[in-house]
């Protein structure tokens, strides 16, 4: 039944954060100071997870594809790998876990000294001050990180093909074209936006409606992190699922 | 000039649990009222809901004769311009210092001019005795001072109906007695209505025209400074002259025993049980 609540309660916020967005005046200097602190947080554990993670797409596809005999595939099928799912799941943990724990953090601090209210009170409506603005800045910066990590990817399958593997760089290239196309760029990236923009939107949530201390926002935040991996990994499924329905697939 | 807040019947509850059933009475305009009652009753929630950031369950509000209960969020805003509160702990922006704190309600809501600014916001730290800390943070300052600030906040637009929940908790005697001083002065000046939340017994017993009582879910009382320091209402007394001796008991809860979890004693069972107590 909670749950229930809850969530009819977070829809009609994410409602409120969407009507919000189109008020005037649009908070310009709070998104891009938010946006430079997300990319602060996380570009580098970003970078840092991406390789290791590109690296281990890489071998298990090289001695997958080798099992398959289809070994001139291996850098393409890992670049593919990356583009279309690490991309994605590496910028979801990021956003989330660095991201909206911190805005989490940040607004439930200020609902339990209750600047939240002493807001309302003056007339400021702090979904459109607040939320709007971080909403905007980790849905641009979630796209970001996933074109940092799919660039990552590119470049990585490339020096484990071409040099490590002593590939051809057209070799590479064709295996690439035969199996890729831009619009799993494209289904990665509206994935990565749509993560910023959930994954803010329950780190707000939850901040807003911290209660009983500053144990209670640890709690929120604890909440934020679990609700918002759980989900994100759920709508990345989904959308997974509607790609593959709607956009045919090359050599299928 | 104050305006009149008319509350009549007015219920709050979250969940299953009543904060305060049927409450009823005027804050007359242009006059201190003072709010008592242990903690936990919800003197913070009924603040909170004159102004609407709480919806009571039952019950209306009429500020200068506007029903507010009904009004939607931006109707509201319009209602609140004209109120000044005072958090708990002051709610300043702790992002911003405390000139910025105090020009904030300014920039938001006037054009004035920077230069008009600065003078109404270095009137109103001059006038809660904090000239010259303009540039301080509120992670920097102490409660006491946080609490002035956010007085010099809310006073900022000139409000006809000013809220202060516990303005003086965490101040020394000397200091509470100036702040005591400093609302009666603003209460002259200005003719604002005040209503203001305290534990304080000196403040309750010199400062307001009007006291009221939250306790066990009602209002036990509201009435003229006089008649509440003579009233020989258990409650009241004992409250009045902090003792320990009386129905009120260490925990909230307990005062409730006997009556089952979150329902209201009726009138006679509540002044009978009492009765027997003093
Ligand atoms: N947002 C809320 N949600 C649920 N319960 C609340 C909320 N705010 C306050 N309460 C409850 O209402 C009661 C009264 O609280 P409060 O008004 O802060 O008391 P007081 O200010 O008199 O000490 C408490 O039991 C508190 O737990
Ligand atoms: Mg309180």
């Amino acid at each position: 039944m909670r749950v229930f609540r809850a969530t009819g309660e977070f829809v009609a916020f994410g409602l409120d954060t969407v009507r919000a967005a189109f008020r005037r005046p649009f908070q310009l200097g709070e998104a891009i100071q938010q946006a430079w602190f997300l990319v602060s947080v996380s570009i580098l554990p970003t970078a840092l997870v991406a390789i290791p993670f590109g690296a281990v797409v890489a071998l298990q596809l090289g001695s997958l594809t080798k099992q398959l005999g289809a070994q001139s595939f291996s850098g393409a099928a890992s670049v593919i790998a990356v583009v279309r799912e690490a991309g994605p799941i590496v910028t979801a943990l990021l956003i989330a876990g660095a991201g909206g724990a911190a805005m989490c953090a940040d607004l439930g601090a200020r609902k339990i000294r209750e600047e939240l209210d002493a807001m309302r009170v003056l007339g400021i409506d702090p979904v459109q001050r607040l939320v709007v603005p971080r909403v905007i800045a980790s849905a641009v910066v979630a796209v970001l990180l996933n074109g940092v990590v799919s660039a990552v990817g590119i470049a990585g399958g490339y020096v484990f093909t071409v040099v490590l593997q002593d590939g051809t760089p057209g070799s590479y290239f064709a295996s690439f074209a035969a199996l890729g196309q831009v619009a799993d760029l494209v289904s990665a990236e509206s994935r990565a936006l749509v993560f910023g923009i959930l994954a803010a939107l329950i780190g707000c949530y939850l901040g807003m409606n911290a209660k009983g201390g500053p144990k209670g926002v640890g709690q929120a935040v604890n909440a934020s992190v679990v609700i918002s991996f759980m989900l994100l990994f759920a709508v990345n499924f989904v959308m997974v699922a509607i790609y593959f329905q709607l956009v045919p697939q090359k050599g299928s | 000039m104050g305006v009149a807040v008319e509350i009549d019947g007015l219920t709050k509850s979250f969940g299953a649990q009543t904060v305060w059933s049927d409450v009823s009475f005027t804050l007359p305009a242009g006059e201190i009222s003072v709010l008592l009652g242990p903690s936990g009753t919800g003197k913070s929630v009924f603040l909170k809901t004159l102004v609407g950031l709480f919806r009571p369950d039952r019950g209306t509000i009429h500020i200068d004769g506007e029903e507010i209960t009904s009004l939607h969020e931006r109707e509201l805003y319009r209602v609140r311009r004209r109120l000044g509160v005072l958090f708990q702990d002051g709610a300043l922006f702790g992002s911003m210092n405390l000139y910025d704190n105090i020009a904030f309600p300014l920039r938001e809501h006037t054009r004035k001019t920077e230069a008009e600014i600065r003078a109404i916001v270095n009137d109103r730290l001059d006038l809660v005795g904090m000239s010259g800390d303009g540039e301080k943070f509120p992670g920097e300052i102490s409660g006491g001072m946080r609490k002035r600030a956010g007085l010099a906040r809310a006073l900022v637009l000139d409000p006809e109906l000013i809220l202060c929940d516990e303005p003086d908790s965490g101040l020394d005697p000397v200091r509470t007695a100036f702040l005591g001083e400093l609302i009666a002065e603003l209460n002259r000046t200005t003719g604002a209505t005040f209503l203001i939340v305290t534990h304080d017994i000196n403040t309750a017993k010199t400062l307001p025209d009007h006291i009221g009582m939250l306790y066990l879910r009602r209002l036990v009382a509201f009435a003229p400074r006089e008649e509440i320091l003579a009233s020989d209402d258990p409650v009241l007394r004992q409250f009045l002259a902090a003792d320990m001796d009386g129905p009120i008991g260490m925990a909230e809860e307990k005062d409730a025993v006997g009556n089952g979890k979150g329902e209201t004693l009726p009138e006679e069972q509540y002044r009978g049980e009492h009765r027997e107590d003093a």
